[in-house]
């Protein structure tokens, strides 16, 4: 673990780390107010739109490197099939995490990724779709309107990468059906793009936050909530859901199937998501927008704090792409003490943007007045 | 003041407590009162709790997962603590540390709404579940001798039941069915997937036969769900609402009934309205039963009202204020929140510093469990 990860992992309840001299007269800087829709536009400008983008991309990418493969299966056409396959995985893997907004009206997240498929829904119904050569599942308008986990990535990853097919017939649909799943998957994320593009739609609301008639956001801070959700709860599902399920370290305590294990893709995610959530940190604003606030908190070093937050999701991505350098699978066994390791940064990094964004924004991550029932 | 757990009184009944309440100058001579909550360490781990009103523990155990609210048995006060929606577990624990606890879960097809209430004899627990793939609220039975094995289920009579009460000594559940459609596998179980269909209800259901004796729907109200409710003693039925969907606007929040009447709206002034963010957290009625207070965590607002008139006894501002629960003294009531305060809501006219810090983040609700007597 990181140096700075030590210190943060040693702050019990993160206490925010105090400036030398705090509450002296020696600087006076102009207290800064936290600029909620300076963030929000940053964040839909630099990371929301860019994230679907590159969805879009890369399922456009993998429909048609998949004409290819099923017109002519060489090994070059599986191995372009594949790296197609791979961007497909980073491209979801670096915007997942957005689970507010359009993504989450018409059942769009589920049906791009069905996962976790808690009761084994979703891989008995594309065993079935495929045993009955459904051919309305191979038009990707068709398919769009059926059963929500036989449409995304899930399915898709079957198709291309579970048992492999005996008959050249079954050869042929399960090509076919996965080149409509990675059409729906474009159409799907090109839908939520143009809802967060075009002026009249959602982005209208996610940029007018706290005015008068606003349905979605009824105060300027419910969008920097929104975003702070979307990391606290992206770091959560890395450790928690993706991590320790597979390990049995999570809520069930029996070891669950590692995700996209059927390609050997477990790790891209991995390495994705924590990408994707340092972008959107990052680039997105949300460290910026916390360091600006400086001014009004002479007593605590913001710019340090706010810097372990983007250390501890380094140290963890870090670990991820050695791990993914290696080049095997996820394998509980073999890699439960450097996976349980990793565990730490993803915490420490909860735990202190939650402190931070409380100091700075005034918002309470997950709790009553954030998350009440 | 040191609590000896095990002279924990047993039952609720105590004297004092029967015998018409207290000022708030007689509870300073007494033994601690006793509440329950979930709550959230600073560690980020879960917790149900016995407390006192200062804030000490008497007894904490870890829960697997978010707490939402407890109930207590009258018989021998075990607590049974619920996993807030869609959480599956619910532990069940003694007072006074005196028994293991025991953790049940829903059957694989259900979970749990965060609410559940003892029958008058102990024996079996009732909590709110949902029936996820038929899309429909069940009451899910438990039977407190056999480990809470789960003996049966009845139809809640609605969607998306929430809290639920027993009806004075009447042998009836009243329901608020919150009238949403969730699923645990969209959206973590806490997507509405009926935004434009939303059927809230408060429904009265014969324990006996499981039978549905009256439901009453919110009507034209929109985008509201029934969620919160508590029982005075002469048998109304305060229970609030939640702007589930859409435009917080001009919407009532609470809503008094008593059975074979309709739903009566609680017309509150817009700077009471204002204040609950189009969103109750809470609700408990005071030990007379004269008063009931609501909560607001997203308006950070406790608002105490009079049943029979509707009118605003006071209104206080509290960060992140959720939980609430009558105390042993009419018309007052104990607050948590999030930020760890708890805060005795009286009328003002006790001297006592009210508030104390504790380092928990306390969730939903709060319940009164009964007081402690000192060794």
């Amino acid at each position: 673990m990181s140096l700075a990860g030590r210190i943060a992992g040693g702050l019990a309840a993160v206490a925010l780390i105090v400036s030398l001299g705090a509450g002296s007269a020696a600087r006076a800087q102009t207290p800064g107010a936290f600029d909620h829709a300076g963030l929000a536009r940053q964040a839909l400008e630099k990371h929301i739109i860019p994230g679907y983008s590159g969805l879009v991309s890369a399922a456009e990418a993998l429909t048609k490197a998949l004409e290819s493969y099923c017109a002519r299966r060489t090994a070059e056409q599986q191995r372009s099939m594949e790296r197609a396959f791979d961007g497909l995985v980073t491209a979801w893997g670096n915007i997942e995490h957005i689970r507010f907004g359009p993504i989450t009206e018409e059942n769009r997240l589920e049906r791009i990724f069905f996962w976790p498929d808690r009761r084994g829904l979703g891989a008995r119904q594309v065993a079935q779709t495929l045993k009955a050569r459904d051919q309305d599942a191979l038009d990707p308008t068709k398919l769009a309107a059926k059963r929500v986990a036989i449409q995304g990535l899930a399915a898709l990853e079957t198709a291309l990468f579970d048992t492999p097919a005996k008959e050249p017939e079954e050869r042929g649909y399960r090509c076919a059906y996965a080149k409509a799943i990675s059409a729906n998957i474009r159409n799907l994320a090109a839908d939520v793009l143009t809802a967060w593009t075009e002026p009249d739609r959602f982005a209208r609301y996610w940029l007018t936050a706290g005015e008068e008639g606003n349905p979605h956001f009824l105060k300027a801070s419910e969008t920097t909530l929104a975003l702070a959700k979307s990391l606290d709860n992206g770091l959560e599902r890395v450790r928690d859901e993706w991590i320790a399920g597979p390990l049995g370290l999570g809520v069930q305590r029996r070891r669950l199937t590692p995700v996209l294990a059927k390609s050997g893709r477990t790790i891209r995610l991995f390495g994705a998501g924590l990408d994707g959530l340092h972008h959107l940190y990052m680039v997105g604003g949300m460290n910026k927008a916390i360091v600006d606030t400086s001014g009004a908190h002479p007593g605590v070093t913001v710019p340090l704090n706010a810097k372990l937050v983007e250390r501890e999701i380094e140290t963890a991505r870090d670990q991820v792409r050695r791990l993914a350098r290696q080049g095997k699978p996820f394998d509980p066994d073999a890699m439960m003490q450097p996976f349980v390791a990793l565990g730490y940064p993803l915490k420490n990094a909860r735990m202190q943007l939650t402190a931070l964004l409380g100091l700075t924004a005034g918002i309470s991550m997950g709790f009553n007045a954030s998350d009440g029932d | 003041m040191v609590i000896d757990r095990r002279t924990l009184l047993i039952g609720t009944a105590s004297g004092l407590i029967a015998g018409g309440g207290l000022t708030a100058h007689a509870r300073t001579e007494l033994a601690p009162a006793l509440y329950a909550a979930a709550r959230r360490g600073g560690d980020g781990r879960y917790w149900a709790a016995l407390f006192t009103e200062d804030g000490r523990d008497v007894n904490a155990v870890a829960l697997p997962g978010r707490g939402h609210d407890i109930t207590v048995s009258t018989i021998d006060r075990t607590c049974v603590a619920f996993a807030r929606r869609p959480g599956n577990f619910a532990v069940a624990f003694s007072s006074d540390r005196g028994r293991e606890p025991i953790v049940f879960t829903t059957p694989p097809d259900r979970h749990f709404y965060g609410h559940g209430v003892f029958s008058r004899d102990g024996r079996l627990l009732y909590a709110t579940e949902n029936d996820f793939d038929g899309a429909r609220g069940v009451i899910g039975i438990y039977d407190v001798s056999a480990g809470y094995r789960r003996i049966g289920e009845f139809p809640a009579g609605g969607i998306g039941p929430h809290d639920l009460a027993l009806l004075g000594d009447q042998p009836v559940l009243v329901i608020a069915n919150g009238g949403l459609i969730e699923h645990p596998d969209f959206g973590n179980g806490r997507r509405i997937l009926n935004p434009d269909a939303i059927e809230t209800t408060l429904a009265y259901v014969d324990l006996r036969t499981g039978d549905l004796l009256e439901r009453h729907e919110l009507g034209a109200a929109g985008a509201l769900s029934l969620r919160h409710l508590d029982v005075a003693h002469d048998g109304t039925v305060i229970v609030g609402a939640q702007v589930a969907h859409g435009a917080v606007g001009a919407q009532t929040l609470v809503y008094r009934h008593r059975r074979q009447a309709p739903l009566q709206a609680l017309a509150l002034p817009a700077a009471t309205e204002r204040a609950l963010s189009g969103y109750v957290s809470s609700i408990a009625c005071d030990r007379d039963g004269a008063l009931v207070a609501v909560t607001s965590s997203k308006g950070a607002s406790a608002v105490v009202l009079d049943i029979a008139s509707g009118n605003v006894v006071r209104t206080r501002t509290l960060d992140d204020v959720s939980g609430i629960a009558p105390t042993r003294v009419p018309a007052e009531f104990l607050t948590t929140a999030g930020t760890g305060q708890i805060v005795q809501l009286g009328d003002g006219s006790d001297a006592r510093t009210d508030a104390v810090s504790t380092p928990w983040s306390w969730d939903n609700h709060a319940v009164f469990v009964g007081e402690a007597i000192t060794g």
